[in-house]
Parts: C-alpha cells; sequence; structure tokens
C-alpha cells in the first residue's frame, strides 16, 4: 500500500485555521486585563453612629450582604477610592487611612493579587480570581468588639 | 426420467440412439404416450411460428449504446455518494481528536477558570481564616492580629474615649 499525498489540502487548512484560533482564544483568556478596583473601608459596630462623627453608612445592598455573613448590625463608610489597573502598571496602592492601604496587582490568567498592608507591614496577601463577580473582603476584629472591612470590588 | 420427460427431451433432439430406440418402442406399444407426443410436437410448430417479432424504434447499436451510458450514469453515482461522505470523514476525525487533546489539555492545566488561584498568605503573627458565600458572592479573609495593633478604622472616627485604645 502507496501513500500519496493528498490533492485535497482542505483538511490543513482547516486544521491550521482551527489551531490558530484556539491559540488566540487561550492567549486573549490568559492575557491580563485592565481592571477597576473599588476598595472601600468599613467599620462594623452594635452601636450607634457616633454622634458628632462624619460618617454615612454603607448603601442598604452592600449592608445586607454584610449583615447576611458578619454579625454586625450597623456598617459605616470610613473610606472609599476607586482605582483603575492598567496591566501595564505593576503594583497600585490605594490608601484608605492612615494605618491601612491595600497593594493590588494584576496577574497574569486574569487573576489580582491583593496585598493588605497596616502601617507599614503587609498583614496578608490574596490572590483573586477575576473570573467571578465576586467581592473580596479583607476583615479582622477591632477593638470593642467591632471590625473593620476592606471590600474590594473588581470589573 | 419418466416418459414424459423423455419425450420432451426426444423432441428437443436431446437423446442418444439407445434412448431413442427405447421411447420409440414405448410410443409404438402406449397410444397415451404417443398422443402426448403429437401434442407436444403441435406445441412446438405452434410455438415457433408464431413468436411475436419485437422490432426495435432504433438501431441496435444506439439501443445498446444507451443502456451502456446508463450502467456508466449509475456507477457515476454510486461513486460520487462515498466520496462526499469521505469529505465530511476527513473534517470529522481531525476535529474530534483536536477537540479531545484540547479537553485534555485544560484538564491538565486545572482549566483557565482560574477558580483555583484564590488563595493567601499572612505572616506568622498573624491568623486568617478565608471563606466564601456563595449567596453574597463574596470571598472574605478574615484576619486575626495577635498583637491587636492593627486599626485601619482611626480612634477619631469611632470617637473611642481614651481608655479604650
Amino acid at each position: 500500500m502507496s501513500l500519496k499525498p493528498t490533492s485535497n489540502p482542505s483538511r490543513w487548512q482547516f486544521l491550521v485555521l482551527l489551531l490558530t484560533s484556539l491559540s488566540a482564544l487561550l492567549g486573549v483568556a490568559s492575557t491580563p486585563v485592565e481592571a477597576r478596583v473599588q476598595a472601600v473601608l468599613i467599620w462594623g459596630t452594635d452601636e450607634a453612629k457616633p454622634t458628632g462623627k462624619n460618617l454615612k453608612e454603607v448603601d442598604s445592598k452592600l449592608r445586607d450582604r454584610l449583615a447576611n455573613v458578619f454579625k454586625w448590625k450597623n456598617y459605616f463608610e470610613v473610606n472609599r477610592q476607586t482605582a483603575t489597573l492598567p496591566s501595564s502598571v505593576k503594583v497600585q496602592t490605594i490608601k484608605l487611612s492612615e494605618e491601612c492601604s491595600v497593594e493590588v496587582k494584576l496577574l497574569p490568567e486574569n487573576v489580582a493579587e491583593v496585598k493588605l498592608i497596616g502601617k507599614g507591614k503587609a498583614m496578608v496577601t490574596r490572590r483573586h480570581s477575576l473570573s467571578k463577580p465576586d467581592a473580596l473582603v479583607l476583615a479582622g476584629d477591632d477593638k470593642n468588639k467591632t471590625a473593620w472591612f476592606v471590600v474590594l470590588n473588581f470589573n | 426420467m419418466n416418459t414424459e420427460l423423455k419425450l420432451q427431451a426426444l423432441l428437443d433432439g436431446a437423446l442418444d440412439a439407445r434412448e431413442i430406440r427405447e421411447i420409440e418402442a414405448i410410443l409404438a406399444q402406449d397410444i397415451q404416450s404417443a398422443a402426448l407426443m403429437q401434442e407436444l410436437k403441435w406445441m412446438k410448430a405452434a410455438v415457433a411460428g408464431n413468436e411475436a417479432e419485437v422490432k426495435l424504434p432504433e438501431t441496435r447499436e444506439f439501443y445498446w449504446s444507451k443502456i451502456e451510458r446508463g450502467i456508466a450514469a449509475e456507477a457515476k453515482q454510486a461513486a460520487a455518494a462515498p466520496a462526499e461522505r469521505a469529505w465530511w470523514l476527513r473534517f470529522i476525525y481531525p476535529a474530534t481528536g483536536l477537540a479531545a487533546m484540547v479537553a485534555v489539555m485544560f484538564v491538565v492545566s486545572g482549566g483557565r477558570t482560574t477558580d483555583g488561584a484564590d488563595t493567601e498568605s499572612v505572616p506568622e503573627d498573624v491568623n486568617a481564616i478565608s471563606f466564601r458565600s456563595e449567596a453574597e458572592a463574596m470571598s472574605v479573609v478574615y484576619v486575626a492580629d495577635e498583637n491587636g495593633t492593627f486599626n485601619p478604622v482611626g480612634q477619631e472616627t469611632k470617637n473611642e474615649p481614651e481608655a479604650d485604645k
């Protein structure tokens, strides 16, 4: 039995086209995209709003989401910052208070690395998939049975 | 061979000399056989003399050439059908193989969903627990600072008395 070259090259053209398309799709999927991040520093407490303080309650939607997960009754917004993360910028730092800031870095495969900085020290480093619509909440205990929250939303 | 068949064979000239003598002896003695032989002779003569003559409307060569063209057309059609099927198979088999290869690569690489990317690291003096609330679409990392020195919400914001600091 002898092998003879096919006179119809369409099969190979089809394969090449398919491989090229797949490579392009995979390449696009792994390329870091520009992302917009909103960081909100929130104070959670069971007490009423402190008098004379310029605190505002978080919007009802976010308040309900937090209250469904955490035990505190009231959630006050301390600071809100929004930043754009172009893929060309390596690390974006968002300052939320004197003691607290977050560093956000885009990684390949649609992942963001978030570093919570407290008093100049990395408290926690979290890799967060941007393929999900999840908000990333970094939180911890504060004094007098209160808590702090850093809510990060990517889009 | 019975007598009827021998009579028919005699009429067709299919018997040898010995058999002819035998059947002629039977015909000389058996009146029924002789009558049957006579009927068969009449029948043969009638068929041979009255066979319908079929005349072709065209020449013999043209008639057979039509049949030849018909056979060739059918053969060509039969050959064309498998060729079309093979055209699809040429695409289906490589595409199926490629899809299987991509699926294997996807599984081996852990997929592109990056759902497994959610990890955290903390310093030694910091404890953290992480969980995800499906209902609230929220990934949470709860940090417990053993030293208790991290207070991102300033005291001036909380309006706490100095003694609580």
